[in-house]
């Protein structure tokens, strides 16, 4: 029995922060969530996002009443670390400091002693890469987003010389002068003060007031009806742009085109307005989508569906 | 003509993608494509391409090269995730999150950031001799420091009383980016929504600053000269007597409305016969902003209302001074799509009540990019100039020209373009729509 | 034949400058009342009449609409300011032409019908070829795949030119004799035994259009359909507010208890402030919105505004007394909003939010409802409503 999934829950959003995580949502259990960070070497344009991955709260609900997930309230699971963690954790980044320092110099003697062949080659290098991006630029005429240019995430070869270890008068041993890395973890997991607590059901979520989804009639139809699609092996994503609540896709939306637009009708009795069902028709026909209408009954839980297309006349 | 445009057309796929299409069409359906983004480390430009698509899986869950296919554009995607916030020790910029007051402190400054990002302020702190003086530092509102620090250009500390002698170099716990999100967001009226705009803007380029300073010692602009939303020079504010000197004047000379029967053609007077004229006589339903709509409730607009401007945004190309904001590019109310409504007139109102009027596009002349007028005085108001003259053309031989010879604004773009603008951005779980919602006035711009 | 879609090269910028100055010429007129050129003018005054053109329409409250069945009438209320909808046309009356046309053409060629249902096989002809091209090029790339293990890009053959065919270079297989005849240029001379077709058709007025032209312009009459009276203008009044409940007669009584939210009375506040602008104002539920705005007409270019209207009570009391549900008076999802303005979005017009407010009973009181003076009371304000693309708007 595989151990399920942490959910990160905070201001009552649900996060996933761990990469394989997201590949087992995805691949096994056909979750997509939305990327919604800034991908730290792509940080100038919004296509391309990296972690976190957000959860729409129907997805959140799907896995935890299927036991595949559990809620953990983020904030009170990291603690505050003692004076002695951090010291230890300290202790472990000045050894990582000291290794690239050293693996720094290493390379910069091998440099120096064959300046000139390794000053070539990476001319060339430099060379052909400068004339590849004006050859495309030229060629495409398109925009396009420039790469990163600071920082740069690795260290000058120019000064290895600089590297000095020093030891300050009571005894402590200060961070080395030279350039290394300084890096930022993006999740907690491996963080020695970070404990997770699950809440291993909705209720008890609710109860320690991390999580109320759903409590509303609207709410309900929403999770009723995601379920309902899951099930039958789609995925989803975001359908507001659309003029509706989910795209379903019949695969991975990474290579699939979606099928259908999906909205959600709260009740069998709730109105429906001859526009909604023109807006609807419009919509789909354009992309070769149909519209499908998704009645929620509360009574029953039972969804039921209804297809839109335009057919047009004469 | 619309007879054709009645049955919806099928568009056609676009397989390359410009950033701004992107945007506009809504993200398309996803399929990007990353295995063509550069990998970690190298410095080439990015040109995100869409990879094409099937319709559907074969049965069985995919043919062998479906699945292919999906496994590489799924180890790319995965690999891109992966990226580590390295920043070079002697680029990196560190900070202190103190909770208790909801901003970070920043110990190290370094980088272009900071010269749109951060504010000073002062705050007791303890001094070599012991004593607590109030002394300026420099800090970041809670957007601010988590852009920072997920973008990877901030390594952040999280404030933690405990004795941290002897361990130079450590000023607090270290705070993984999964913990800035959890425990920053939610500070200093900061959500995951308001965030998600400010993230999505300044990866743009934009500077975003709040519009409503969360301390006092938070810079804004200074007040726009003349008052909020009531800047009539006084040309504008002599035509607008004028006009409704008019109106009333030609209402006694036509008599009221006679509301069984309201078209009045005058009998007599031959500028008066013509489908302008007719028409005009017909404007009897008060229109326009000026005037505040009736509501029977002493506050029609609720306390929680969602509705309240959040951001200033400045384009990229502005020369920015933190301490001395100029007045925004934009201003941006935020707002989650699944929980609020569309603004209500009541809630428009309030907003439109502190914006500015901007003066209509002018038509673009060849060759040169459209010039925005800086002054609305020289626009004379159309429709106070053309009563004047139709009134009087009978005895003036020439009709008197209009006061400025700017061409005028072609009359679809004014409309489009309103009187005072404000951005919303309607976020629903990650998706963000921005809308503009204009001052409409039709009224100003009759077709006849 | 290309599948391009033929109708956009024959209206619009393709227009030749003769047919734009006969098209001119027929909708010279804006609205039915005209303005002859003065005998005499001296300082300003001049004593021509204008001339009225004096409709006539019959009320038929099942449709909840007026008919005009005089097709001169239907054809300057048309020609003039484009008012009603022809009930068995898509919008000019232009039922009786086409059969005459139909009758012409029957024998010597091709009628339109024919043309359209030729053009159907063509296009469903078009995509079996596509889908089959499409299905092949998939099935080379996995053979492709499976046999050697290469991953090849479907529908693009090895010289670089497209295997799948789009609508713009395929060609149908089978020799098409047709020529596309404008039914126009056929001459008339065949004599057919025939008796004249009698039109069917009539020219319909929606609520909105009659009272304008009844009241406002006071150039239609309106007639009872049981009795052909002439109804008052008192009584139109009373009668189109109760069109809303069904009925075969028309209720001519005051409304009881009458109301400000009336949705006759709310949607015509709208219809007369863009109509006293000089706006063609059409029905929009094509394109989901209430109203769109035609500058000169339908028959010159797109509308260029879709109006939402959005009835807005200055007391919440009275809408939750009230026996009607006007749409868009409750609070408005974003999802709808989203959804029109991408409906709308899609066909480049810009979607305009018409807040017309409603008088609270508290402050007006509803004895005003006997007359138009209600107007007065009303308001119109626009918001104009576009996206906003942030890429977009850096410079």
């Amino acid at each position: 029995m595989t151990q399920p999934i942490l959910l990160r829950v905070s201001n009552f959003k649900a996060y996933v922060w761990d990469v394989d995580d997201i590949n087992i949502l995805r691949s096994h259990h056909h979750i997509c969530g939305i990327l919604t960070g800034t991908l730290p070497h792509l940080s100038s344009q919004n296509i391309f996002l990296g972690l976190p991955l957000q959860l729409m709260p129907e997805e959140a609900v799907l896995l935890v009443e299927n036991g595949i997930a559990v809620l953990v309230d983020d904030p009170s699971a990291h603690h505050t670390p003692s004076p002695s963690v951090l010291k230890s954790w300290k202790e472990a980044r000045l050894n990582d400091v000291r290794q690239q320092i050293a693996l720094t110099e290493e390379k910069g003697s091998i440099e120096a002693s064959n300046p000139d062949r390794a000053m070539s080659e990476n001319a060339k290098r430099k060379r052909k890469e400068r004339e590849e991006r004006r050859a495309r630029a030229k060629s495409d005429g398109v925009p396009c987003i420039p790469a990163e240019h600071s920082p740069s995430p690795r260290p000058t070869p120019e000064n290895p010389s600089q590297t000095t270890v020093g030891e300050t008068p009571d005894n402590t041993i200060a961070m080395p002068s030279g350039s290394y890395t300084v890096n930022i973890p993006a999740s907690s997991s491996k963080l020695e003060w970070y404990a997770p607590r699950s809440h291993i059901s909705l209720t008890i979520a609710r109860e320690a007031g991390i999580w109320l989804y759903p409590s509303t009639l609207q709410e309900r139809a929403r999770c009723g009806v995601f379920r309902d699609l899951w099930e039958k092996g789609y995925y989803m994503g975001g359908g507001i742009k659309f003029g509706g609540e989910y795209l379903v896709y019949p695969g991975d939306p990474l290579r699939y085109h979606s099928h259908f637009v999906a909205s959600v009708i709260e009740a069998p009795d709730a109105a429906l307005r001859p526009m909604e069902i023109v807006a609807h028709g419009r919509l789909g026909t354009g992309t070769k989508k149909a519209h499908l209408l998704c009645e929620w009954n509360d009574e029953t839980q039972v969804v039921s569906y209804l297809s839109v297309e335009w057919a047009g006349f004469g | 003509m619309d007879d054709a445009l009645e049955r919806p057309r099928h568009q056609p796929a676009t397989t390359t993608l410009d950033p701004a299409e992107e945007e506009s069409s809504g993200g398309e359906d996803g399929g990007l494509d990353w295995t063509k983004l550069p990998k970690i480390g190298t410095a080439r430009p990015v040109i995100p391409k869409r990879g094409e698509k099937d319709f559907e899986p074969a049965p069985g869950g995919g043919s062998g090269l479906q699945v292919h296919v999906l496994d590489r554009a799924r180890a790319a995607m995965f690999d891109a995730l992966k990226a580590d916030r390295a920043i070079s020790s002697k680029s990196a910029s560190y900070g202190i999150w103190c909770p208790h007051i909801s901003r970070v402190h920043v110990t190290v400054a370094r980088g272009i950031h900071f010269s749109v990002m951060g504010h000073s302020a002062a705050r007791p702190t303890l001094i070599d001799d012991g004593s607590m003086k109030l002394q300026k530092r420099l800090e970041l509102l809670p957007e601010e420091a988590l852009y920072l620090i997920e973008r990877g250009a901030l390594f952040c500390w999280k404030d933690i009383q405990a004795d941290l002698t002897g361990l130079d170099d450590v000023e607090g716990a270290p705070m993984s980016v999964q913990q800035a999100f959890a425990e920053i967001i939610g500070k200093e009226d900061l959500t995951l929504e308001k965030y998600q705009v400010f993230a999505y803007l300044r990866r743009l380029g934009y500077v975003v600053t709040r519009t409503d300073p969360p301390s006092p010692s938070y810079p804004v602009p200074s007040p726009r000269i003349g008052g909020d939303g009531a800047s009539l020079s006084f040309y504008r504010r002599l035509s607008s007597i004028f006009s409704l000197f008019t109106t009333s004047f030609l209402r006694f000379w036509r008599g009221s409305v006679h509301w069984w029967r309201p078209l009045r053609i005058s009998r007599w007077i031959h500028h008066d016969k013509s489908h302008s004229n007719v028409l005009k006589s017909l404007r009897v339903i008060p229109t326009g902003h000026s005037v505040a709509p009736h509501s029977s409730r002493a506050t029609p607009v609720a306390p929680s209302s969602p509705y309240k401007i959040f951001y200033n945004m400045y384009k990229p190309s502005t020369n920015f001074r933190k301490t001395t904001p100029p007045q925004p590019d934009f201003q941006i109310v935020v707002i989650n799509a699944r929980t609020a409504f569309v603004p209500s007139l009541y809630e428009l109102t309030e907003l439109f009540n502190v914006l500015p009027e901007t003066p209509p596009p002018l038509p673009r002349k060849r060759g040169t990019p459209p010039v925005v007028q800086s002054s609305p005085a020289a626009v004379a108001s159309p429709v106070s100039t053309s009563t004047f003259r139709h009134i009087f053309s009978w005895l003036l031989p020439s009709t008197p020209q209009p006061i400025s010879s700017q061409p005028r604004p072609h009359p679809f773009a004014a409309l489009k373009a309103g009187k005072k603008n404000i951005v919303i951005a309607a976020v629903d779980s990650g998706n963000i729509s921005f809308f503009r919602f204009s001052q409409g006035a039709f009224e100003e711009w009759p077709t006849l | 034949m290309s599948l391009i879609n033929q109708t956009s090269h024959s209206k619009g910028s393709f227009k030749s400058s003769s047919r734009r100055a006969e098209t001119a010429r027929v909708y010279a007129h804006p609205i039915p009342i005209i303005f002859p050129e003065p005998t005499y003018k001296f300082l300003g005054l001049s004593l021509t009449r204008p001339l009225n053109p004096h409709c006539t329409a019959v009320f038929d409250p099942l449709t909840r609409s007026a008919w005009i069945s005089n097709s001169g009438d239907a054809t300057l209320l048309w020609q003039r300011g484009f008012f009603g909808k022809g009930d068995l046309s898509r919008s000019e009356p232009s039922w009786l032409a086409r059969q005459i046309n139909a009758r012409q053409m029957k024998g010597k060629g091709f009628t339109s019908e024919e043309i359209t249902a030729k053009r159907r096989a063509e296009r469903k002809q078009f995509k079996l070829d596509r889908a089959k091209a499409m299905a092949a090029a998939a099935a080379e790339a996995e053979t492709a795949f499976n046999e050697q293990g290469r991953v090849i890009a479907p529908g693009i053959a090895p010289d670089g030119t497209r295997i799948i065919p789009s609508a713009a270079t395929w060609k149908p297989t089978s020799a098409s004799v047709l020529s596309e005849q404008s039914p126009l240029d056929v001459a008339p001379g065949e004599e057919e035994d025939i008796e004249p077709i009698k039109d069917l058709e009539h020219l319909q007025l929606s609520l909105q259009e009659a009272f304008f032209l009844v009241w406002a312009l006071d150039c239609l009459t309106i007639l009872h359909p049981e009795t052909n009276m002439s109804f008052t203008l008192a009584e139109i009044w009373n009668t189109f507010q109760n069109a809303h409940i069904p009925s075969s007669v028309p209720q001519l009584n005051a409304p009881s208890p009458p109301r400000f939210d009336n949705p006759f009375l709310v949607s015509y506040i709208a219809y007369h402030h863009y109509r006293s602008l000089g706006w063609v104002v059409k029905s929009g539920i094509k394109f989901c919105v209430d109203y769109l705005l035609y500058k000169r007409g339908p028959v010159f270019q797109h509308a260029e505004f879709a109006i939402v209207v959005i009835p807005v009570y200055e007391d919440p009391e009275d809408q939750a007394n009230s026996p009607f549900t006007l749409q868009n008076a409750e609070p408005f999802t974003w999802s709808w909003l989203s959804t029109i303005n991408r409906v709308n979005s899609q066909v480049q017009k810009t979607l305009i939010l018409s807040y017309i407010t409603i008088p609270a009973e508290s402050r007006v009181s509803p004895t005003i409802l006997s007359s138009p003076a209600c107007f007065a009371h009303y308001s119109v304000r626009e918001v104009v409503l576009r996206r906003f693309i942030p890429a977009r708007m850096r410079d």
